[in-house]
């Protein structure tokens, strides 16, 4: 009996455990008695690393096994070609265990039947491929990195769009997944995610430290407590926070804005007079002195409206911010070429004020394909870029 | 001689339909100066009385000698006259005088002619068959290949001749620097009716 | 002795090789003559169409089953395909070819032309852009102009100009445009966004709760026949429910006009007559029993609104000015008696009502104040927000008011250089403005380095040396013809590219042939706001002549610079728009289903379901802080303070009636030149797209003339009737037309549909134009310092009989008779 056929028999006594036993414990449980049962460790492995075993097992076949062979990484003009471990079984050792051990989550979503069909795996994608990318991330993609490596690069051969795209990742040593999802395998759809949310969450920085400065990339949600149970409102993209203490994977942040004392007070925006909204709070949080501190009013000559200037401090999720704005504007500037130019030439940021920039997107903004985020993101951009930032012209 | 004259009815065809093609070349223009359209006046003369305009004509090619430039001052008069489109430009097209339209019925007919004699425009251009050159090349055909009876009865009268009438009247009204495309026009004018006149008494 | 024969022969022999060129037809392949011939669809601004293709040609188009209402002008689509204006091959005008900027620049308009090879034409567009660059940089070209550009994402030659042109050199560009340049300046200070090209309320929705409908100065009946991506027509079938509900009492619809539109006469509503230009004093009046019948809704004011009382003391006569803008005061100006006045105010405020504008009312010296002042009377009345109420500036236009699907629409061939990329030559605009609003580069031409107010800004006119202009037609759209071609003699080149000979590429030294969208394949959104499918646009027919695809012109401009593979991606046609495609399929996975494109491409039309209902501005309303609008304050702005700080004399704190500069119906310049010239879109035009249609343009046209529609009191008056040639005139200019007596027209009000081609007798300035191109009399002013928009409609004439020997009209390739 051959490894496989006997691969086969195991995974089928499986199929029917114990309701009692929970989930972790049978995949853990499961996973080790296999290796045990195969009688050798490295036998097992070395036969796990292999193409067939993934094919065979997981529910691959049909899945990502097919999108993979339209891809530069099956077919290409050298012959090399990536097989299923060489980019997803770590080549350390203990990695090689540990990931082992997620994917046997995987090979149980076959035996429960959670993604034995397509429209099941295609359910499940998203999930498993956030799995895939936060472990490429975790590990500056290594498995990547083991063909493509920045040193090696010719970036004479390159084209200038690449060149402007890859230097700067190469300066900071970024990680190649987090600009190429989906390079082998169909990326998610059913996520119903903004794209351009899921390339900025892919720049996140997962290390916040006390005393610094960030910028959202997603509308992170704030807290009144550190326990995170009373909504205390949103963020906006692009708002800049000051971390205040780190507490887990929690944290305390600092607003610093300007609000109109109209109505509730519930917009922020980012300065006096300026219409560039930093987050939005909850009703009861906004009329809450003890939580928002608003100094004496002074008056908008703009409109008569009066602005205070506020200090919130709130909690949040350590999670959604990058270091560097910039980051944020290139993805803005590249979605506002492209979709503000299909009917006629788009105006320069700087050609009208931070103010002005709302109406005049608003005017516009039904031709364009953005979605939400993506139109919070870009008027952002070009507020931030408008002519209050830049020397008139 | 009839026989020599229907070969220089070809011929004398070909010429016409030159003019009305494309604008002179260098080489042209130095060939006409040297007297290279008397022998064709010639054949014309031979057939109607084009006194009047042959001398414009002759004036007209004399007078190039005093331009500084009688290439692009021909190529400016047929621009003005057959390219740029205006409502006293004679553009030449019988589609157009016919419907004021390109590529109307007059266009259907002349290729259907085309067609039936397995004929084809050479040019890389997608423009219409009924041009005047391209119907006085066909009309040469006919004469070549001794079909104009046969198969085209009524070509010349009425394809032919109200396109070249239509032009002819057209240019007389426009203010070219030179005579030349006007008095040509008015001579390929005499000339269709004569052989028009000549076909008939033929086949009566 | 030789005979005379012989001497022939040998002349003949030297000779004939240069008399006689190369043969025109040769041996072809039978072509099978019986074919039923096929259909092909594709489609354009007058909706999607399939064309009957015979032996290559067009021989018959009908609209696609589909089109619910198709515009009667898909009957002119073949003739602008075989115009005898089309332009056939590259042509220069022979001075300036030997001489360039030196050239005898006072022919422009009546040019000897010279055809040449694309080959040489590119070259000279090419050298003439290096000279420019280098010569004078970036402020010396002018290749900002745009327009209502054939319809197809891949080949919107607006897309593949900026491209290939920016990636030789920056050069001027323009903000606004000629439509609705007032209003997309000033709503972004009231309403929080342009709203001219917005999506409104949807129709439904207006159906069932509207009670009174407005249409100021608004004939969408007209208007919507055309629409920017592929028109749908689907607007219009509530036109027909309108009517039926106007029928049966069901809703009250008033056109306020001082003409009966094609609207109004469609779904039979009444009128209210209003003198021209004056549509702000009524309003105020308005504003005035509102307020002092206490009429208002006072506390939608307090919640969304802001500079009320500012406004309100204006009206009240309680402020510098004095005066109280009461009914009486109002009438005497609008000649609407002060009792229609009040009777107007109390029925709006009745019940629920929605406002719906058109653009000819901002297109108007103080363009801003009617809008501005429409939005005012909304807000008091307090149903911004609701459905059925309101105000709309955009229900005349492409089908807004369908309902958006929610559908990712294709995108276009990039307009822009790809990241990373930068133009041969560095911006360098010296102390000029990079852009100008788009209505002042005549005044650029003519004062150089003056500078100007737009928008709160200075903008310094820059000294233009070059213009480029693609699918664009400037001696259209533009006013003012006479002070234009004075202008134009500043410029050392003009190049024009397009597929037929408009007046701009009459006035240009270099022409070049683009072909016609018909010549091309591409693909297209279907519907430009509801997104009701992607549309495939077949070929009907290879480019005529020596005509070329856009992409072809400016691909080969590239490669004079070696940047041809950068420019076009290193793909072809079909490899575009199956990219385009694949792009917006993917965008839409799991929302909408899309087939293949291989399936896409033979179905021709893929339709997505129609979205949900929509009511404009209810975000707003429902939360104004959260959901505030663009307005520097957030909310509505009856007052600004910020145009206030502009300090300009024309466009102030808040809407105000302000005399214009000529003005009919008693007002100033009104004894010399009595008559009202409007000159609003026409019905048988997209612009002046389709009046090179022979046939078509024949079915209008009047003794071979622009049409000028008049009243019949008027024309009596000056002994005319329907038929006659008349001389149409001011200080301004001149033109021929020919009379068209309508009960629709009221005494002192005339209408000359914009678009008319521009075909003046000769070259000199003031020349009499033979066709009847309404621009000839028109003022070329800015609206106001604010928007510096076209005033077209602020344009008094007299009308007088033709006599003499009328010359023949020069605007077009056809001929005025058929000689046959």
């Amino acid at each position: 009996m051959s490894l496989k056929s006997t691969l086969a028999v195991f995974w089928r006594t499986l199929s029917s455990p114990p309701a009692t036993i929970s989930l972790g414990v049978l995949t853990f449980g499961g996973f080790i008695t296999g290796i045990i049962f195969w009688g050798g460790f490295n036998t097992a492995m070395e036969f796990t690393n292999t193409e067939d075993f993934c094919i065979y097992c997981h529910e691959m076949e049909d899945n990502v096994y097919a999108e993979l062979q339209e891809t530069v990484h099956w077919e290409n003009r050298t012959g090399v070609r990536a097989t299923c471990p060489d980019c997803h079984v770590p080549h350390e050792w203990t990695n090689k265990v540990a990931r082992k051990m997620q994917a046997s989550k995987e090979v149980w979503g076959k035996v429960f039947g959670t993604i034995n069909t397509p429209e099941k795996f295609e359910a499940k994608r998203d999930e498993l491929a956030r799995h895939e990318w936060a472990r490429l991330e975790a590990n500056g993609s290594l498995e990547c990195r083991n063909c493509h490596d920045y040193d090696s690069m010719d970036w004479a051969a390159m084209s200038d769009e690449a060149v402007y795209y890859m230097r700067p990742a190469a300066e900071l040593n970024t990680g190649c997944i987090n600009c190429h999802k989906g390079i082998a395998h169909h990326l998610p759809q059913s996520s119903g995610e903004s794209p351009v949310l899921v390339v900025l969450e892919s720049k996140a920085v997962t290390d916040l430290e006390e005393g610094q400065q960030y910028f959202a990339i997603d509308a992170v949600e704030l807290f009144e407590d550190e326990a995170l149970t009373q909504t205390a409102g949103s963020l906006e993209l692009g708002a800049p926070v000051e971390v205040l203490a780190r507490s887990g994977n929690k944290m305390q942040i600092r607003l610093a804005a300007w609000r109109k004392e109209k109505g509730f007070g519930r917009v922020l925006y980012h300065d006096f007079g300026l219409n560039m909204r930093k987050a939005v709070l909850n009703k009861d949080t906004a009329t809450n002195a003890a939580i928002v501190h608003a100094s004496e009013t002074r008056n908008d000559d703009n409109t008569g409206l009066d602005w205070s200037e506020v200090t919130v401090d709130l909690w949040a999720v350590s999670r959604g911010f990058v270091k560097d704005e910039q980051v944020l504007w290139d993805v803005a500037a590249e979605s506002y070429a492209s979709d503000c130019s299909t009917c006629h030439a788009q105006p320069d940021p700087e050609h009208f004020s931070a103010n002005a920039w709302p109406a005049m997107f608003n005017g516009m903004v039904g031709f364009t394909n953005f979605d939400e985020a993506e139109s919070k993101l870009v008027l952002t951009y070009l507020q931030k870029h408008s002519s209050d930032f830049v020397e008139a012209h | 001689m009839d026989d020599c004259v229907t070969i220089h009815d070809a011929e004398l065809c070909r010429w016409f339909a030159t003019v009305f093609a494309g604008e002179l070349t260098e080489g042209a223009v130095n060939a006409y100066m040297a007297g290279a359209a008397v022998p064709y006046l010639n054949s014309v003369a031979e057939q109607c009385d084009i006194s009047a305009e042959r001398e414009t004509l002759e004036a007209a090619i004399r007078d190039w000698s005093r331009h500084t430039n009688a290439t692009r001052q021909l190529a400016t008069d047929f621009a003005a006259h057959f390219l740029i489109p205006g409502q006293t430009a004679a553009m030449p097209y019988a589609s157009y005088f016919e419907e004021q339209t390109l590529f109307g019925h007059a266009h259907d007919r002349m290729r259907a002619r085309l067609n039936n004699a397995g004929l084809g425009l050479t040019a890389s251009e997608n423009g219409p068959a009924d041009h005047l050159a391209v119907m006085l090349e066909y009309l040469a055909y006919l004469l070549d290949t001794n079909r104009l009876d046969a198969h085209s009865s009524g070509y010349v009268e009425s394809e032919v001749l109200p396109l070249a009438t239509s032009v002819s009247r057209r240019l007389e009204e426009q203010k070219p620097s030179t005579g030349f495309y006007p008095t040509v026009a008015s001579i390929l004018t005499l000339y269709l009716q004569a052989l028009a006149d000549r076909k008939l008494t033929a086949r009566v | 002795m030789a005979t005379r024969r012989d001497v022939l022969k040998r002349i003949a022999a030297g000779a004939t090789t240069s008399l006689i060129g190369p043969a025109l037809l040769g041996p072809a392949a039978k072509a099978q003559v019986t074919s039923e011939g096929v259909w092909k669809t594709t489609g354009s601004h007058w909706g999607a169409i399939k064309a009957l293709i015979k032996g290559g040609q067009v021989v018959d188009v009908r609209p696609i089953d589909e089109d619910p209402n198709p515009t009667d002008m898909i009957n002119g689509i073949k003739g602008l395909i075989y115009s005898p204006s089309r332009i056939r091959y590259p042509m220069v005008r022979a001075d300036w070819l030997d001489n360039r900027e030196r050239a005898d620049r006072t022919t422009r308009g009546d040019n000897r032309y010279i055809r040449i090879t694309w080959d040489q034409a590119l070259d000279l567009l090419y050298e003439e852009l290096e000279r420019i660059q280098t010569t004078y940089g970036s402020s010396g070209l002018y290749a900002g102009a745009t327009g209502w550009r054939a319809t197809g994402q891949f080949h919107s030659c607006i897309n593949h100009m900026n491209r290939a042109v920016t990636m030789h050199g920056p050069y001027i560009k323009k903000v606004g445009d000629y439509s609705t340049g007032a209003g997309q300046t000033i709503l972004p200070y009231v309403l929080g966004s342009t709203e001219v090209y917005a999506q409104g309320t949807s129709w439904p929705l207006i159906l069932e709760n509207t009670k009174t409908l407005v249409f100021w100065a608004s004939d969408p009946v007209k208007n919507l026949q055309v629409g920017w991506q592929c028109e749908t027509h689907e607007s219009l079938e509530y036109f027909d429910t309108l009517r039926e509900k106007i029928a049966k009492g069901e809703i009250k619809v008033i056109s306020i006009d001082p003409v009966r539109s094609k609207t109004q006469n469609h779904i039979n509503c009444e009128q209210l007559y209003i003198n021209p230009m004056t549509d702000v004093a009524m309003m105020l009046a308005v504003a005035h029993v509102l307020y002092t019948e206490e009429l208002y809704d006072k506390a939608f004011i307090d919640i969304y609104a802001l500079g009320f009382d500012r406004f309100i003391d204006y009206v009240m006569g309680r402020d510098d000015e004095g005066i109280e803008r009461t009914p009486e005061w109002a009438a005497d100006i609008c000649g609407v008696a002060p009792d229609m006045i009040r009777d107007f105010a109390r029925l709006i405020a009745s019940d629920r009502t929605q406002f719906m504008f058109g653009w000819s009312v901002q297109r108007q010296q103080h363009g801003e104040q009617p809008y501005w002042m429409g939005a005012v009377l909304a807000a008091m009345l307090g149903q911004i927000g609701l459905p059925g109420g309101g105000i709309s500036y955009s229900h005349h236009y492409s089908s807004v008011g369908v309902s958006t699907s929610g559908a990712t629409m294709p995108g276009a061939f990039p307009l822009n250089l790809d990241l990373g990329k930068t133009p041969e030559h560095d911006a360098n605009f010296g102390e000029f403005s990079p852009v100008i609003p788009t209505t002042r580069w005549i005044d650029a031409l003519l004062n150089p380095g003056a500078k100007i107010q737009y928008n709160g800004n200075e903008v310094t006119l820059p000294d233009l040396k070059m213009a480029v202009f693609v699918g664009n037609n400037p001696f259209h759209h533009h006013q003012d013809r006479n002070k234009m071609r004075q202008a134009i003699r500043n410029l050392e080149t003009i190049v024009a590219v397009d597929y037929t000979w408009s007046a701009t590429c009459r006035h240009a030294d270099l022409v070049l042939p683009g072909c016609t969208q018909f010549e091309r394949n591409d693909l297209d959104m279907y519907g430009s706001y509801a997104n009701s499918g992607v549309l495939a646009m077949h070929r009907l027919v290879d480019p005529l002549f020596q005509s070329r695809p856009d992409f072809d012109i400016f691909a080969a401009l590239t490669e004079r610079f070696g940047r041809r593979e950068e420019y076009t991606r290193g793909m072809r046609e079909m490899e575009w728009i199956e990219t385009l495609y694949n792009e917006c399929r993917d965008a839409n996975a799991g929302k909408f289903e899309m087939p293949e494109f291989a399936d896409f491409w033979d179905e021709g039309l893929i339709r997505f379901p129609r979205g949900e209902h929509w009511v404009r501005h209810a975000a707003f309303r429902e939360d104004p802080e959260i959901n505030a609008l663009g307005t520097p304050s957030g909310f509505i702005e009856i007052s600004s303070r910020t145009i206030e700080k502009f300090g300009y004399d024309d466009c102030g704190a808040h809407p105000k009636w302000m005399e214009k500069l000529e003005r009919s119906h008693g007002g100033p310049g009104s004894e010399k030149y009595p008559i009202w010239l409007q000159s609003c879109h026409p019905d048988q035009r997209l612009h002046s797209q389709m009046c090179d249609s022979e046939p078509y343009r024949a079915t209008y046209s009047v003794q071979g003339r622009e049409p000028i529609w008049m009243s019949p009191q008027d024309a009596e008056q000056r002994g005319l009737g329907d038929g006659d040639l008349v001389r149409v005139f001011n200080d301004r200019g001149q033109l021929l037309a020919g009379v068209r007596l309508s009960d629709n027209f009221p005494p002192g009000v005339a209408r000359i549909h914009e678009g008319a081609w521009y075909g003046p007798e000769d070259a000199t300035i003031g020349a009499l134009d033979t066709y009847g191109d309404p621009n000839t009399l028109t003022m070329d002013i800015g609206a106001s310092k604010l928007s510096q928009a076209t005033s077209a409609n602020t344009c008094l004439v007299q009308i007088e009989e033709f006599e003499g020997d009328a010359p023949a009209v020069t605007a077009f390739g056809g001929p005025t008779e058929v000689v046959f």
